[in-house]
């Protein structure tokens, strides 16, 4: 089991926003997390890579326990997150971010810019002169750079036009076949069927409700249950 | 090619200036230096420091010292401020770089002062409060026997304060300087590669300490006298405010601003005494009204304007 979470709570100050989260992830899958808002998708990813300190609970990469370490050993052990709202660097080009988020592996600035060539096109450019997918597809390089076992995006999609979702859809996708494991937070339904293999809906901070991606996609009461109409 | 260009005119400096400009432009461009090490710290790194004087004065007892003890090669004396400038950044540094923005400028502050009160303490070697004097006058390569002192000592200046500014260039440049960057805007995000935050800081200040050392060495070899002054917060805030003038995102800009800097006081002081500070500060007023990107804003709006 690449990853094994136990029982995890975390929240920030008295406000408890975890309360006893279960997951677990083989290698080589995509997990979507799925849920309304508030609901702690982001705590919950964000306690993965110990940006929120978990207040008890276990999370075990590769039996490895993460919970307690801070951020950097966590990045060292293999894990990456591509932060909702991208949060590039707005001062560095691209060619530079990308160079200061490289370790050793498969993933190189080369493979990356096969994958996004608009961002290989905007490599002198600053990260505050990219477009809202471009500063997506750097937040996403600069991840993959890290070569990660274990890749954590939140909200991916948020705010981008339906045509560029549709291409972020098929790189992820594309991401299952290198071995990584994937957890995937969205509002955008189509886009998690499309990447993940599972679906595990949140509520109140405990997941309530898992199942196989095809399985959820025509379980029209699950979608309604947990998401909201509409979605 | 703009930095080869300035050398170039720098370099015919002595046969156009007299001894006594030729002096006050070797003292200004080794103060351009040091402003210019600060300016990575304040600008690149984001970690206002009002101690950074100690590096200067480390550096300036570490030359002036290996001179009376050791070595008249300037060149020794040289690597003796850069060697000391550098132990100094890391021993110091290390608690430094684990505190941020107001505490980092208390923290540095304390470290300036500190500095001064061992200066001022260890008499039998640094002097004390009379500061260390009777350095010897450097030797430089023996070409000091077949010309002027104050040209060749110039010349040796400027290619100490070039080697500082191409360090600091390759530096900001290069993966280095993109990754200090990265802490200045993000320190989560960095964390969250995988990077040492307070690491990466600490290689900021170490080679902007080292620079600063050897600004430092040549303030020793230049006046042949160290004051514990030179270490003190006095001499720190004339550079941050060298930096402020310049602009703190460049290096030319600080340099540019500590030659005017130096030329000015020379020029006020003489007619106005200590009431040249006056002018200093009224000056630093207007300029952060009217250019809050410093003097290299001025030539940014130009190039944007282009």
């Amino acid at each position: 089991m690449m990853l094994t979470v136990q029982n995890l709570t975390a929240g920030y100050g008295t406000a408890q926003v975890l309360h006893g989260a279960d997951l677990t992830l083989d290698q080589g899958r995509a997990v979507a997390v799925l849920g309304r808002n508030g609901v702690g998708k982001t705590t919950f990813v964000h306690a993965l890579m110990g940006l929120v300190r978990p207040s008890s609970g276990s999370i075990r990469l590769a039996g490895r326990e993460l919970s307690g370490l801070d951020t950097r050993r966590i990045a060292r052990l293999g894990v990456r997150i591509v932060p909702q709202g991208r949060r590039v660097f707005r001062s560095l080009t691209v060619a530079e971010t990308l160079e200061i988020s490289r370790s050793p592996g498969e993933w190189t600035v080369e493979r990356v810019y096969q994958i996004f060539p608009a961002l290989a096109a905007r490599r002198r450019h600053r990260g505050d002169q990219l477009s809202g997918g471009e500063q997506e597809m750097l937040a996403i390089g600069r991840a993959l750079l890290g070569n990660p076992r274990l890749l954590l995006l939140d909200e991916p999609s948020e705010g981008l036009a339906p045509r560029l979702v549709e291409e972020l859809g098929v790189v992820l996708a594309g991401l299952r076949a290198t071995g990584i494991s994937v957890v995937l937070v969205e509002q955008n339904l189509r886009l998690a069927l499309e990447v993940a293999d599972e679906v595990r809906c949140m509520v109140k901070g405990r997941f309530v409700y898992g199942a196989a991606a095809g399985e959820f996609a025509g379980d029209g009461a699950a979608i309604a249950a947990y998401l909201g109409v509409g979605s | 090619m703009r930095a080869i260009l300035a050398a170039a005119v720098l370099a015919a400096m002595p046969f156009v200036l007299g001894a006594y400009q030729l002096s006050l432009l070797t003292g200004g461009l080794a103060y351009g230096l040091m402003a210019a090490s600060l300016a990575l710290l304040v600008g690149h790194a984001g970690l206002p420091s009002l101690g950074h004087a100690a590096f200067l004065g480390v550096g300036a007892y570490a030359a002036g010292l290996t001179a009376k003890h050791l070595s008249e090669s300037a060149v020794v004396q040289l690597g003796a401020a850069v060697l000391a400038g550098v132990v100094f950044a890391l021993v110091t540094g290390w608690f430094a770089v684990r505190t941020r923005g107001f505490f980092f400028l208390m923290f540095t502050l304390a470290i300036g002062e500190i500095a001064v009160q061992a200066a001022t303490r260890s008499g039998r070697v640094t002097g004390g409060d009379n500061g260390l004097s009777g350095i010897p006058v450097s030797t430089l390569f023996g070409l000091e026997t077949a010309m002027p002192y104050v040209v060749v000592f110039y010349w040796w200046a400027l290619a100490v304060v070039a080697a500082g500014f191409a360090v600091l260039a390759a530096v900001r440049r290069g993966p280095l300087g993109a990754a200090i960057a990265g802490t200045r805007e993000n320190e989560a995000r960095m964390a969250a590669f995988g990077y040492s935050v307070p690491g990466v800081r600490l290689a900021a200040v170490t080679v902007a300490g080292a620079v600063c050392a050897a600004g430092g060495a040549l303030v020793a070899q230049k006046d042949t006298f160290v004051a514990p002054t030179h270490l003190g917060v006095g001499v720190s805030v004339l550079l941050l405010v060298m930096v402020l003038l310049g602009g703190r995102d460049s290096l030319a800009g600080p340099a540019l601003a500590a030659v005017g800097l130096i030329a000015l006081r020379d020029v006020t002081s003489g007619a106005l005494g200590d009431k040249w500070l006056l002018v200093e500060g009224a000056l630093f007023v207007l300029c952060v009204y009217l250019l809050p990107e410093g003097l290299a804003g001025l030539w940014r709006k130009r190039a944007r304007a282009a």
